[in-house]
């Protein structure tokens, strides 16, 4: 355990290089000087240019920029500043906050709601139940994101004004249930089906037959012989999907004008703002990540027939 | 699919399993004969029929060109007679936008996954076939890809290049959605690596160049064109998602997802503008998803 454990640590850290290092080329080497960016069409004095390149490093080789900025952040915690002179993490700060909960209220949602629909489907394998379920899954899988927000933000926020139709005035976790049921759909989808299927299998194992051989009663043996044992790829599925709803939440926060890290990396992206950029999709990539790697070791504890060797 | 069992172990199960008559009874034959009882399986080929001839022959459908004839007095109506789909903006046939749009959306969904399962075919099985250092450096080189974020990554490179076209639009969604198919082809080259048949190829002196091509790869094949399937509609879904932030196609250019993006404002009044091309985009990514359901069905003995 301990031997795979750190195995898998000494793995993240290649790919936390190379994918920090790919976002870094992405943003700076690619057409475009973030300084002229500033001013728009208008020309910058050359002694301006030169100052401010000099000030962030711009005129140093890519991978020395890479190496001082990665020094920074995990020597010093330190995300640097943006070229107007703001901290990125002072810029960011505030907007964690409305990401994870969007997140959050998305991934307990599809949580709960995946499961107990997975698990009324899985129950009645080719009924009524299970075509719906299934029906309505893949339909929400093939829907766009934006359109499954679009249309609710209309039908249930504007037409018939259940939840708040936009922004966060209403507070955790009122304003955000309409958007995190938006961002949850896709996952809310897979996590029924994954439920569904693997429910329906381990209700034929044998350890199942046995457990009603020996008379328990249904309940139990669905609780906790079937649905423990189904959900093991269940776990898995959502704690990955967890890394992408904090990244993958920019299009819902656009919908609904929540002031999230995705509405800043866009907004930045767009102006050049290069460290806002590298700052925000690395902590990104890391909550990623670290997610995964906090999934593959819990997955042992789960399903005792995995072994780390 | 293609004919599964090239030659040495392929006659005997062939004979034995040949209850369906004529030629012998191949898996790719089972899973058409269990195909063609589907009607989902037809309906998801006929409305991607459809959207192919309307990508193919646009003048089939309408004798419009893209924003032809456009009258400002009439912008924003409702579907009616002489407009099916109403108008959009600038008073222009949103029905003839619709059909137009088809082209590039199909385009760049078929084209970016024939490019990224081509990647996938060739780093699953390097991986695969190989493993050790080969496999470890192609498993992380896809991890890197792999993290980064889909939207956040192609809005980067999108906005570092401006006026950019569908071939940008193509490289973008390859380089950011390869990784998928390659760690199932990869898995799946894993588990015929060292079946019977690939030993006594093996034995009888094929390269490794031949034992992939001739009896690996078509054996491990079948999966990966299933997730390629399903695979398309994710790109057409992400392709439409890039176009509706405004960093995709750009006005000139026709597409669904940009319908949608210049609709965004006025949708709440007017809701078939999100209507119209929010419903092709939707049958189409559908209709995909649900080819590739139905043949993992058909291919998968074990759901039978």
């Amino acid at each position: 355990m301990w031997r795979y454990a750190l195995r898998r640590l000494l793995q993240a850290v290649p790919v936390f290089i190379g994918t920090t290092l790919l976002i870094y080329l992405l943003v700076f080497a690619l057409p475009g000087d973030p300084i002229q960016a500033m001013a728009g069409d208008k020309p910058v004095p050359d002694t301006v240019l030169h100052t401010l390149r000099e000030r962030y490093n711009l005129n140093d080789p890519l991978l020395e920029q890479y190496g001082k900025y990665m020094w920074g952040l995990l020597v010093h915690g330190d995300l640097g500043e943006n070229y107007d002179g703001q901290k990125v993490s002072a810029m960011l700060g505030g907007r964690w906050a409305v990401t994870a909960k969007l997140a959050v209220t998305a991934w307990v949602f599809e949580l709960l709601l995946g499961i107990t629909l997975g698990v009324w489907a899985g129950l009645r394998r080719g009924k009524l139940a299970d075509t719906l379920v299934l029906g309505g899954t893949t339909l929400l899988i093939a829907v766009p994101v934006f359109v499954v927000g679009y249309t609710a933000q209309i039908l249930l926020g504007v037409r018939w004004p259940i939840f708040p139709s936009a922004g966060i005035d209403d507070g955790w976790p009122y304003s955000y249930l309409l958007p995190g049921m938006v961002l949850g759909s896709f996952g809310l989808s897979y996590v029924a089906r994954l439920t569904r299927t693997s429910l329906a299998e381990n209700l034929r194992a044998d350890y199942v037959r046995t457990a009603r051989a020996k008379g328990l009663s249904r309940s139990r043996v669905v609780v906790r012989h079937g649905l423990r044992n189904s959900l093991i790829p269940v776990v898995t599925y959502l704690g990955v999907d967890f890394g992408a709803l904090m990244g993958g939440a920019i299009v819902t926060e656009g919908i609904f004008n929540l002031p999230g890290v995705g509405q800043q990396v866009f907004q930045s992206i767009q102006l050049k703002e290069g460290p806002v950029v590298v700052g925000a999709v690395t902590l990104l990539v890391l909550v990623f990540i670290l997610v995964n790697l906090v999934v593959d070791l819990v997955y042992g504890l789960l399903d005792p027939r995995i072994r780390y060797d | 699919m293609t004919d599964l069992q090239s030659g040495e172990a392929g006659a005997a199960v062939a004979e034995a399993g040949g209850l369906v008559e004529g030629p012998a009874a191949s898996l790719s034959r089972d899973a058409w004969y269990d195909l063609r009882r589907r009607p989902l399986f037809w309906t998801a080929s006929a409305v991607l029929l459809l959207v192919a001839l309307m990508a193919a022959v646009p003048r089939l459908f309408t004798s419009r060109g893209v924003n032809q004839n456009c009258d400002p007095n009439i912008a924003k109506q409702g579907p009616s007679g002489a407009h099916w789909f109403g108008t959009d903006l600038a008073g222009c046939d949103y029905y003839a936008h619709v059909v137009h749009g088809a082209r590039p959306t199909l385009l760049i969904g078929v084209v970016v996954t024939l490019f990224a399962l081509l990647i996938a075919l060739v780093f699953g099985l390097l991986s695969g076939y190989y493993g050790g250092i080969v496999d470890a450096v192609i498993a992380r080189i896809t991890d890197v890809f792999f993290g980064l974020p889909f939207v956040l990554g192609a809005t980067v490179v999108l906005v570092a290049f401006p006026g950019h076209g569908i071939g940008a639009m193509t490289l973008v969604l390859v380089l950011l959605g390869w990784t998928t198919m390659v760690r199932i082809m990869r898995g799946q080259v894993i588990s015929v690596r060292d079946a019977d048949y690939v030993r006594a190829a093996r034995l009888l002196g094929a390269s490794d160049a031949r034992i992939m091509a001739r009896h690996v790869l078509p054996n491990a094949l079948a999966p990966v064109i299933v997730v390629a399937t399903l695979n398309v509609g994710n790109v057409i879904a992400g392709e439409a998602t890039l176009d509706f932030l405004g960093v995709g196609l750009q006005y000139p250019k026709v597409s669904w997802g940009l319908q949608l993006n210049l609709a965004q404002s006025y949708v709440v009044d007017h809701p078939h503008l999100l209507v119209f091309p929010a419903l092709f985009l939707s049958a189409t990514v559908l209709s995909f998803l649900l080819l590739g359901d139905a043949v993992r069905d058909a291919l998968d003995p074990k759901l039978r």
